[in-house]
């Protein structure tokens, strides 16, 4: 008895002190909710960050090599694919949608922008299958990735093991997508009394939310639903949304709401980027409330917007740029280590 | 003086664990037919009808519980097994069950239960290089049958049924049960053609989504399933 609580205690002091040393990889900013994500099942640690980021940046995800899931995310444009309304893959194949920006991912319930994924983990299997982004197979994936000594040793440092398993793979995936947290824009600093609203802004801010944080709720900037803003329907794509996930025709026209941070360089904007400036979408808001065109509640009581309030909510918005965000070098492509790699003349990508 | 005290408790105590985790096999085999041939893969199911044949068929099933007179008496850890016949018309599972445990009647999942289809990426049996997962809508595919009939007017006269979905209105997850009489081995018989049979397959071939036809197969899946009584 005496020595089973013995190693028990042994045990858990380890796990304890394991847990203190990781807790610091993944830090929830000042007053922001729980995240989402389950922390137990895939805990955090600096090695399965590092090749998580090697993974994000390599196209050895993608059939031929060619498609890294940073094509379509790309750092300086919050994680999105900028200037394309439309994202386009492998072969120069255009997407049906535009590729949504990666920024606070531990926080959402879903993702796409129809909700057709259910957790983060298993976020990128979907781009790897789907015929026109990766074109690839996730067991294929791992076969290149077993094939690589590079990435044998990567995988050993993060899970103990040089067998990579699609687990693992994607594990680690969800690592390094969970570090890019956006959380020190100039509207962070105002909330946490650090600095001050221009009269502009702060007025931006009021307009804000009177019209819009129902649904763009802070400090996420979206309350992770599926809404109808009264886009009508591009004949091109025919894409009627969250229905086609649920198969309930009251999810029709349903989109998730987008988090708006970053959005000044997020554009082009929808699920289509059918806006290439935020003016468009202003204007969309002001002039099409009144269509016939399906809205969800929260737009019942949207008052037309002044130009002098779209001026103002605008400098508002332009307050959700996070530069520390957008130019964190721990976020980018992970140069040394690929450099390493070649050097060390390292079975990088799948010859 | 104090370390050899200690590495003397480690050895009693990991000799404790061993006595305390005396475990017994018992094991479940299931052999698929078709009609009153066996299976064989690529080849026409049988001497009579040589327009069908299988190319794929496998499948989950999860969740095994052990029962004596209704009451639950053992369920197995990590309960998820992936069941393919692309090697064998026969597959075993062994389960190491606690020696003396007596029980009556054995329920398991047809399919992966809603927990598991929300609870992000897993590895072996769950592993999504098995593919058995959609990769465009989270959500494991419970069961896979793959062939080609001249009655399916198809590219290849192929059939491909991809059953799954956990959620509203689309829940696919089957249980079953069958009464042990035998504490060591319990066999079950399946039988595709209770399957084929139950569908106009000229019809319905091309099943790949959370949907009511999945809903249907599924249950006419569980059907297939039986023990032959003495």
């Amino acid at each position: 008895m005496k020595v089973n609580l013995f190693i028990l205690s042994i045990i858990l002091i380890a796990s304890f002190s394991l847990r203190e040393s990781d807790k610091s990889l993944f830090n929830i900013p000042k007053g922001w909710p729980k995240p989402e994500y389950n922390f137990k099942i895939n805990p955090p640690s600096e090695n399965k960050i590092l090749l998580g980021r090697a993974l994000f940046y390599d196209p050895i995800l993608s059939r031929d090599g060619s498609i890294s899931c940073a094509s379509c995310h790309s750092q300086y444009s919050a994680f999105t694919h900028v200037d394309h309304d439309l994202s386009h893959g492998i072969d120069d194949r255009i997407g049906k949608r535009n590729s949504p920006i990666l920024v606070n991912l531990a926080w959402q319930k879903s993702f796409m922008w129809d909700g057709a994924v259910n957790h983060l983990d298993v976020q990128a299997l979907a781009p790897i299958h789907n015929e026109l982004e990766m074109d690839e197979d996730i067991a294929n994936v791992v076969k290149k990735l077993n094939q690589s000594k590079f990435y044998r040793s990567l995988f050993y440092d993060a899970f103990s093991d040089s067998i990579v398993s699609g687990e693992h793979t994607l594990k680690a995936i969800s690592q390094f997508m969970l570090t890019l947290i956006s959380a020190n824009s100039k509207y962070d600093r105002v909330m946490n009394n650090e600095e001050e609203f221009s009269l502009q802004e702060a007025k931006g801010y009021k307009v804000f939310k009177e019209s819009c944080s129902s649904c763009h709720t802070e400090p996420l900037f979206t309350n992770k639903d599926f809404k109808s803003n009264g886009l009508s329907i591009d004949s091109s794509l025919m894409d009627y949304g969250r229905v086609e996930v649920t198969s309930l025709k009251k999810d029709s026209f349903l989109f998730k709401v987008p988090s708006l941070r970053n959005i000044e360089f997020s554009y082009p904007y929808m699920h289509d980027g059918r806006f290439k400036t935020l003016n468009e979408v202003l204007n969309h808001y002001n002039n099409s409330i009144s269509s016939t065109q399906k809205f969800s509640d929260e737009l019942s009581d949207y008052k037309t917007l002044s130009s002098n309030e779209k001026v103002e909510l605008i400098a508002f918005l332009l307050t959700l740029t996070d530069k520390e965000f957008l130019f964190n070098p721990d976020f980018s492509y992970p140069k040394e280590l690929f450099t390493k790699a070649n050097s060390q003349q390292y079975n990088l990508s799948n010859n | 003086m104090k370390q050899k005290r200690l590495k003397l408790f480690i050895i009693q105590f990991a000799f404790g664990m061993v006595l305390s985790a005396q475990t017994v096999d018992f094991s479940i085999s299931f052999t698929a037919f078709y009609n009153n041939d066996s299976l064989k893969l690529s080849e026409p199911v049988s001497k009579l009808d040589s327009s069908l044949s299988i190319t794929m068929f496998k499948f989950y099933l999860s969740n095994f519980r052990f029962f004596m007179k209704e009451v639950q008496v053992f369920e197995e850890a990590r309960s998820h097994h992936l069941i393919d016949f692309s090697s064998s018309s026969v597959n075993k599972l062994s389960f190491e069950i606690p020696s003396g445990l007596v029980f009556d009647k054995i329920q398991f999942h047809l399919g992966v239960d809603s927990v598991c289809n929300v609870s992000g990426v897993q590895g072996g049996d769950l592993d999504p290089t098995q593919g058995m997962y959609w990769a465009w809508q989270s959500g494991y595919i419970n069961l896979k049958l793959e062939g080609n009939s001249l009655r399916c007017d198809t590219r290849k006269n192929k059939f491909q049924f991809h059953l799954g979905g956990y959620q509203y209105p689309f829940e696919t997850l089957q249980t079953l049960s069958f009464p042990i009489e035998n504490i060591e081995t319990l066999a079950i018989i399946i039988d595709l053609n209770k399957l084929v049979d139950g569908i106009d397959i000229s019809n319905l071939n091309e099943v790949m989504s959370p949907s009511v036809p999945a809903q249907r197969l599924s249950e006419l899946a569980k059907k297939t399933f039986y023990i032959n009584a003495k």
